[in-house]
């Protein structure tokens, strides 16, 4: 019975000229914004490994030069760009996709993508998934409107009931034709975004993450889908499940988002540049350089590399005294980064709660969030990236300090080293999240995901039993 | 008779409309919310651009005292008053109006500081705090409010005027005692897009006179202003157009699906799509690739220093015997790496200035028949933020580190210091805010202009409208 009313509807979408126009307009939005992802995916791509190539070069065919000197020069970590932004690029053009790796300081991510674009438009710019959430779920909607609300006002829903089909069946029938075409639409989209990756081999295309995604996206357009049938038949008339679902929309895909954004600002505002920047210099730099933190730091230091190399002292080593303090002005240093950086990385987590929160209410809005975090163009990604940057950072500074520690004696800033030690210092590769690591960041995402299926199936079975009986019975 | 309906709408509104007044209510809410967070955003980037900057090592008169006393003296240390510690503050202060736009400026550099340090590759190369969730996520200014939800509001609210009166039946009975069914809509757009008008426009004079730092806006708000009150017409034109078009149709739910494809397609999918198109045709060059030139010219430079100081010197007519040798090298090291990084990434910088202008241009053209892009970029225009003028000011910048680059260059390269007259010539920076494009005006006159030809076809639907169907 089921694949009947399937059939049925898949054959009055076939003769319905509204679900034509709208199956070319998604169809063409969704492929205008899956070859834009895919255009603007493959140039980040390229930009990054060339200028990846060039930090690699410069740094080794540098010459003859001081380590210290070399570690002011430094390297640059460059942002991997995930194979899927091209279908989700969530807040990737947002944050920094470059972080300068250098002597005494942790500089934060820069090189934001977003300064650059025209910004003439009051919205964030077209994606395929964007396109997907916000036209395919309103295209959901003008499909299922009148699901069971116009059947019922044509009395067609009695002679249905009379057949002897459930409520379950019922809605069955009517959701799966509308959702199989939006999933279509989602699975060409994510294909398409992703063939710069298969052709041309800029980034590595992990199944799992492309099955969770087209999974996540099957699971919110079904949920929506439903729902426009569980306001269709809460309704007694057609016109008003169009406004009632209608309303859902655009509090959904407009309201929520909004407020969130702004809530998560008010209540947790973004640093201030200038008194953090103030912050680092006073307290990694001035305190050490100019205070008095610098004796016990030096102090520590010198214990610890003295007990490394088995003497009782640090000076009986004949290692260059001023690298020493180098790095223990990095030791230092960084604890304060850690620190600073943390409570700058505190601020963002407890913004993107705000807006965990507001996904509860928001079916679209846990999509778009768990959207972004499988393709790996969210906050999370942005972290590691930094976090690992950082990591790298230090290993790089503590190799240049230690060469000049060991070997430049007397000769102090003017020792120079060569190619050998450039080369030790391997290049940035950065590594995402894994997908059960996106998995368990937002799970609030996919239980508000799972909890609006099950709640959109029920109300919308019960609500369709309810009207289906209530006809038979007058 | 439309003193009568208005009545009828405004009771209507008041008691049976909770939905309605609801929506009204709320959008008062967030437009009082936006205005406040406009005026503490404003007021913050004031304050933090009166601190002075952490990494401003010296102030320009301190660096001043610091040259007449060496060159006064017989006796000074070589790293004393050098002519690349010169360093001039350049500061972008919030829009005159940014309080009612703030939305998009954090993402902007609002300070930068110019030295014989910098390259135009550093200059902008400031701490970037700002979380990317939140950033990436549009939240609340009156231009959003405006430019988004003022039309939602009104579609939202008018869309079934007289559907529903007419699937009841009231619309007989009205048009019986003399009523007209253009002056149902009317009443009913009285009712519900006056007060929206009058509260956005309120909020923002209010919030725009409290966040006035300075005479002179008064223009920029009229513009805003008319910017908005064009904008608002022709959406309210728009709104009774479509009212009176799906009236016929015996189902309201035509008329709202009408409203809210005329919503999606004019405020969300028309400028975005514009955007990516200026976008796709016109790509600009990445900041990874603007940075990697510069690395290689910095590369470059470090490698040939030598050659470099000499051809500079022979250039500039620079004596070696002349120079101080116990200044550190790496002032001049450094000097001759930002002008060559300067002179490498030009032709990029270029390239990046030429496709904006084209992205623009194309903007421009798909503005005329665009009305969310048009009311958008005047409302910015008028509240003085922007991508524009954010690169207006890169502009200003990156010409006064050219000033500054030539003035200190020989001194640097030559090892020596500048005299007093030339330190006093050097310029401090002031950022030129950029005048108001004339074609504001304009675009609001098209608007205004629009809204009267929707208008004119509203009220041609609406007198084609019946009680009943034929």
């Amino acid at each position: 019975m089921i694949k009947l009313l399937i059939a049925r509807e898949l054959l009055d979408y076939s003769r319905n000229g509204q679900f034509r126009i709208l199956l070319v307009v998604v169809l063409v939005l969704t492929g205008v914004a899956s070859l834009d992802g895919w255009n603007r995916a493959r140039e980040a791509a390229q930009a990054r490994a060339a200028a990846e190539v060039n930090d690699h070069h410069v740094w080794v065919e540098q010459g003859a030069n001081s380590p210290h000197g070399a570690a002011h020069f430094a390297r640059y970590a460059f942002r991997p760009t995930p194979a899927l932004a091209a279908f989700e690029p969530g807040s990737f053009d947002y944050a920094g996709a470059a972080v300068w790796m250098e002597a005494h300081y942790q500089n934060p991510a820069t090189l934001r993508r977003a300064e650059d674009t025209l910004a003439r438009a009051p919205l964030p710019a077209l994606s395929a998934g964007w396109v997907l959430r916000v036209v395919g779920s309103l295209a959901l909607l003008v499909l299922l409107f009148p699901a069971v609300a116009r059947e019922r006002e044509s009395g067609t829903i009695r002679s249905i009931a009379a057949t002897g089909v459930t409520g379950g069946a019922f809605v069955a029938g009517k959701v799966t034709a509308a959702v199989a075409t939006a999933l279509v639409f989602t699975v060409i989209a994510v294909v398409v975004s992703l063939l710069p990756a298969a052709f041309i081999g800029v980034d590595v295309i992990e199944p799992p993450r492309v099955v969770a995604l087209i999974a996540v996206h099957a699971v919110g357009l079904t949920a929506f889908g439903l729902l426009a049938v569980a306001v269709s038949a809460m309704c007694r008339t057609s016109g008003a499940a169009l406004v009632g679902g209608a309303a859902l929309w655009l509090a959904w895909i407009v309201g929520v988002p909004t407020i969130g954004a702004q809530l998560s600002t008010t209540l947790h505002p973004d640093i201030n540049e200038r008194a953090f920047k103030s912050s680092l210099q006073l307290e990694a730099q001035t305190a050490f350089w100019k205070g008095e933190a610098k004796g016990p730091a030096v102090a520590a230091y010198e214990e610890t590399i003295a007990k490394e190399h088995g003497a009782t002292d640090f000076d009986e080593l004949g290692f260059n005294r001023e690298a020493m303090e180098l790095q223990a002005h990095e030791e230092f240093a960084n604890q304060v980064y850690d620190r600073l950086y943390g409570e700058m990385s505190a601020t963002y987590q407890a913004q993107d709660r705000v807006l965990r929160g507001a996904t509860v209410v928001s079916p679209l809005l846990a999509l778009q969030r768990v959207s972004a975090g499988i393709a790996g163009t969210d906050l999370l990604a942005q972290q590691a990236f930094t976090a690992q940057a950082e990591q790298h950072r230090r290993r790089i500074i503590a190799l240049l300090n230690r060469d000049m520690m060991l070997n430049a004696g007397n000769d102090g800033f003017a020792y120079m080293a060569g190619r050998e030690l450039w080369e030790q210092t391997a290049d940035f590769q950065g590594q995402p999240p894994g997908l059960a690591e996106v998995v368990g960041r937002y799970w609030v995402e996919l239980a508000s995901l799972l909890g609006w299926l099950v709640l959109a199936v029920a109300v919308a079975v019960g609500r369709t039993r309810r009207a289906m009986q209530v006809e038979v019975l007058t | 008779m439309i003193a009568v309906l208005v009545r009828q709408e405004c009771t209507r509104l008041l008691r049976r409309s909770p939905a309605r007044l609801a929506l009204l209510v709320l959008y008062t809410a967030l437009a009082v919310w936006a205005g406040i967070d406009g005026l503490h955003w404003k007021r913050a980037l004031a304050q933090a651009q009166h601190d002075r900057p952490a990494d401003l090592r010296q102030e320009r008169s301190a660096w001043m005292a610091d040259l007449e006393r060496v060159l006064s003296s017989e006796t000074s240390s070589p790293f004393e008053a050098r002519p690349m510690n010169l360093t001039l503050l350049a500061v972008l202060p919030p829009g005159p109006l940014a309080e009612l736009s703030h939305q998009r400026e954090s993402i902007h550099p609002h300070t930068a500081l110019i030295s014989g340090w910098q390259s135009d590759a550093s200059l902008f190369r400031r701490y970037e705090v700002e979380g990317s969730s939140a950033l990436s996520m549009r939240g609340l200014d009156l231009t959003y409010l405006a430019v988004v939800l003022f039309p939602l509001v009104l579609l939202l609210s008018t869309f079934d005027v007289l559907s529903a009166e007419r699937h009841t039946g009231r619309l007989r009975l009205l048009m019986v005692q003399g009523a007209r069914p253009a002056l149902l809509v009317l009443a009913r757009l009285v009712t519900i897009a006056v007060p929206v008008w009058l509260v956005t426009s309120a909020v923002a004079v209010v919030v725009a006179l409290v966040g006035q730092e300075a005479d002179g806006n008064l223009g920029r708000l009229a513009l805003w202003l008319a910017a908005f009150t064009g904008y608002a017409a022709l959406w309210a034109a728009a709104a009774g157009w479509i009212a009176a078009r799906c009236a016929r149709s015996s189902d309201p739910a035509m008329a709202a699906m009408a409203a809210v494809t005329a919503w999606v397609v004019v405020v969300l999918l028309v400028p975005s799509f514009a955007q990516f198109a200026a976008e796709a045709v016109y790509p600009t060059p990445s900041r990874v690739a603007y940075l990697t030139q510069a690395r290689q010219a910095e590369a470059q430079s470090r490698r040939e220093l030598e050659q470099r100081a000499e051809v500079y010197m022979a250039e500039h007519d620079i004596h070696a015997g002349s120079a101080d040798q116990a200044v550190p090298g790496f002032f001049r090291a450094s000097y001759l790496a930002n002008i060559n990084i300067n002179s490498s990434t030009a032709p990029l910088v270029a390239r990046f200035e030429e496709q904006r202008a084209a992205q623009a241009a194309v903007a421009d053209r798909i503005e005329l028949a665009a009305p969310t892009m048009l009311a958008y970029r005047i409302l910015q225009d008028a509240a003085g933020v922007g991508a524009e003028r954010a690169a207006d000011y890169r502009r200003q910048v990156r010409e006064h580190l050219k000033v500054l680059h030539e003035a200190v260059g020989p001194a640097t390269v030559g090892r020596s210091r500048l005299t007093l007259d030339q330190a006093r010539a050097i310029p401090d920076f002031r950022f030129v805010e950029p005048a108001v494009p004339s074609s504001a005006w304009w675009g609001v006159a098209w608007l205004l202009a629009l809204a009267v030809g929707v208008g004119a076809m509203a009220r041609r639907a609406a007198r084609r409208v019946a009680p009943l169907d034929s």
